[in-house]
């Protein structure tokens, strides 16, 4: 229908439609609750509401507005079929494989918010692998962690020998994404499968200068709806 | 019959769009090969986190273009081109739109006659040198406020020499022929009597869609490159660089470069590499990344020449090692 007779040549907005298919995607997103698996939180709102506007008014232009008349460049077919995959192809979070190619050393990362000992609770049952993690990095004294129970959920991964339960920390949106590790024993982690997802209580021991988490208990849980820690 | 034809083909996108949705909602279950689901997961991280500031910058950019005159932008800032250029890298001290949506507020500005090298100053400098930049780099760093001041001072520095050097330059050949046309047909539509309302928002829709439209495929392009980067690029190769200063610079640059990550967060990603990387390549990555990255340069060629991208992208590399190398012999 928006074809020159002349010549042929076809006018669909591609472009247009590409800018609405994103704006519908997210928007879809974000009533299922998937758009965290993209995005931090606190952007949520105002992704939402800036996308809704751009939305309305590139709705509007395309109703009211004659559609200009030009060729179609191989750049506009690109992003029109990529932006169809993105609301076609379901939403997918980060695998034990990013987790791999991104660890930087253990420890190092956490709720780095916290600044200091005083700042954690007392109750360490109730702490995450962030805190865990935050924890960790500042080399806490032996006699601090060494009795206190731990109850971690996360994915498994391993690199080596070793084995590792982790979960994704995300600044700003998945490209920043960063694992939150820590080592398990490798006794008795032999069966974990990876990129499976569990709930893990020990204790930490101390050995070659390395909190490692000796389990008790090792429970197989459903992969949480959000994945990620913020 | 045209407007009816278009009706029905807007009920037909709707209807298939929504066909879309639910066939991803019974895909819901199927994950991908790891390396494809993660590059998959990068791109549109990058491009949902951009698209609502692009779609901002673009609404500052058209509002400049629509009702603000010539005359009056003209007038608020210096007329020496210096004086301008300052004022112009404070700027974004009360547009924080991050990157992203500078580069069309920048279009904006050039629409109203001001110079290429002035609004590359805007550019560089806005997406650190604004509110939530310094607030978020302050949370980060509490315990290091030298490295908020030295972000701040080194995105000054940079910005106004490298407007400066631009400056040398016809300004000319630093925008796209088609930039310059949309430049000249602007000016040219310029009324001086008041529109109606309605004609008032057809036009803002108009020039909305057209801006969303051209740089929508460099935001994709760039969005999809930094997503393969990221899958095919461990970042643990980059982390066991770190020894040597020069080296560790040169490292955390690179790593600016790719992740593309916005200015207003890319403070908490440094932190976590601060205890493995010197002061001086946290600066780098805090002053490179937030002006030259991938995602930026394919946003920057819908406006500037390819000539005009490599002397700035060349400035600002030479100008950032030297300020980093500055931090850690000098501060």
């Amino acid at each position: 229908m928006w074809f020159r007779k002349d010549s042929m040549k076809p006018v669909l907005p591609l472009l247009l439609l590409s800018a609405l298919m994103l704006c519908i995607g997210i928007i879809a997103l974000w009533l299922t609750n998937d758009l965290t698996k993209y995005i931090h939180p606190r952007y949520v709102l105002f992704t939402v509401t800036l996308v809704s506007f751009g939305f309305i008014v590139l709705l509007y232009d395309m109703i009211v507005q004659k559609p200009i008349k030009d060729s179609i460049k191989l750049s506009m077919v690109l992003t029109f079929v990529f932006c169809g995959m993105a609301l076609i192809l379901p939403p997918q979070t980060l695998s034990s494989r990013a987790a791999l190619t991104r660890q930087q050393s253990s420890y190092q990362l956490g709720d780095v918010s916290k600044t200091s000992y005083d700042e954690f609770s007392t109750d360490y049952t109730s702490f995450t692998i962030s805190e865990w993690t935050s924890l960790l990095s500042r080399n806490p004294p032996v006699e601090q962690i060494q009795d206190k129970k731990a109850i971690i959920s996360g994915f498994v991964f391993r690199e080596g020998d070793s084995v590792f339960i982790a979960r994704f920390r995300i600044s700003c949106c998945s490209v920043d994404a960063t694992p939150l590790t820590i080592i398990l024993d490798s006794e008795g982690t032999a069966e974990l499968i990876e990129s499976d997802w569990y709930e893990i209580t020990g204790t930490f021991e101390l050995r070659n200068g390395e909190y490692i988490l000796v389990p008790d208990n090792i429970q197989s849980i459903d992969t949480p709806e959000n994945q990620y820690v913020f | 019959m045209g407007r009816q034809r278009r009706t029905i083909f807007i009920g037909l996108f709707f209807v298939l769009s929504l066909a879309a949705i639910f066939v991803r909602s019974a895909l819901s279950g199927v994950t991908f090969p790891d390396i494809l689901g993660d590059g998959l997961t990068f791109t549109l991280g990058i491009l949902y986190e951009s698209l609502p500031f692009v779609f901002l910058g673009v609404l500052v950019s058209v509002l400049l273009q629509q009702f603000v005159s010539q005359k009056k932008l003209l007038a608020i800032l210096p007329k020496k081109l210096g004086l301008q250029r300052i004022v112009l890298s404070l700027m974004g001290s009360f547009l924080p739109v991050c990157e992203c949506g500078n580069v069309p507020t920048a279009r904006g500005f050039m629409t109203k006659g001001l110079l290429p090298a002035s609004v590359m100053a805007f550019l560089l400098a806005a997406p650190i040198i604004n509110p939530i930049t310094i607030l978020t780099t302050s949370q980060a760093f509490s315990n290091e406020p030298q490295i908020v001041w030295l972000r701040i001072l080194g995105a000054f520095i940079i910005a106004n020499f490298v407007g400066w050097a631009l400056a040398k330059y016809k300004q000319k050949e630093l925008i796209t022929d088609s930039f310059a046309a949309y430049c000249a047909d602007v000016s040219s539509h310029t009324h001086a009597h008041k529109r109606k309302f309605k004609q008032e928002i057809k036009t803002f829709s108009s020039k909305f869609t057209q801006e969303t439209q051209l740089l929508l495929p460099s935001l994709v392009g760039g969005s999809v490159l930094a997503g393969v980067i990221q899958t095919a690029v461990p970042r643990t190769w980059l982390l066991t660089l770190s020894s040597e200063p020069m080296i560790a610079i040169l490292t955390m640059m690179l790593l600016a470069f790719v992740v593309s990550i916005c200015a207003n967060v890319d403070a908490f990603f440094a932190l976590a590499l601060a205890s493995i990387f010197p002061t001086s390549a946290i600066i780098a990555f805090l002053l490179f990344g937030p002006m030259i990255d991938i995602k930026m340069i394919a946003l920057l060629r819908t406006t500037f020449t390819t000539k005009a991208i490599v002397h700035t992208s060349i400035l600002v590399f030479a100008l950032t090692l030297t300020f980093a190398l500055g931090v850690h012999y000098v501060v």
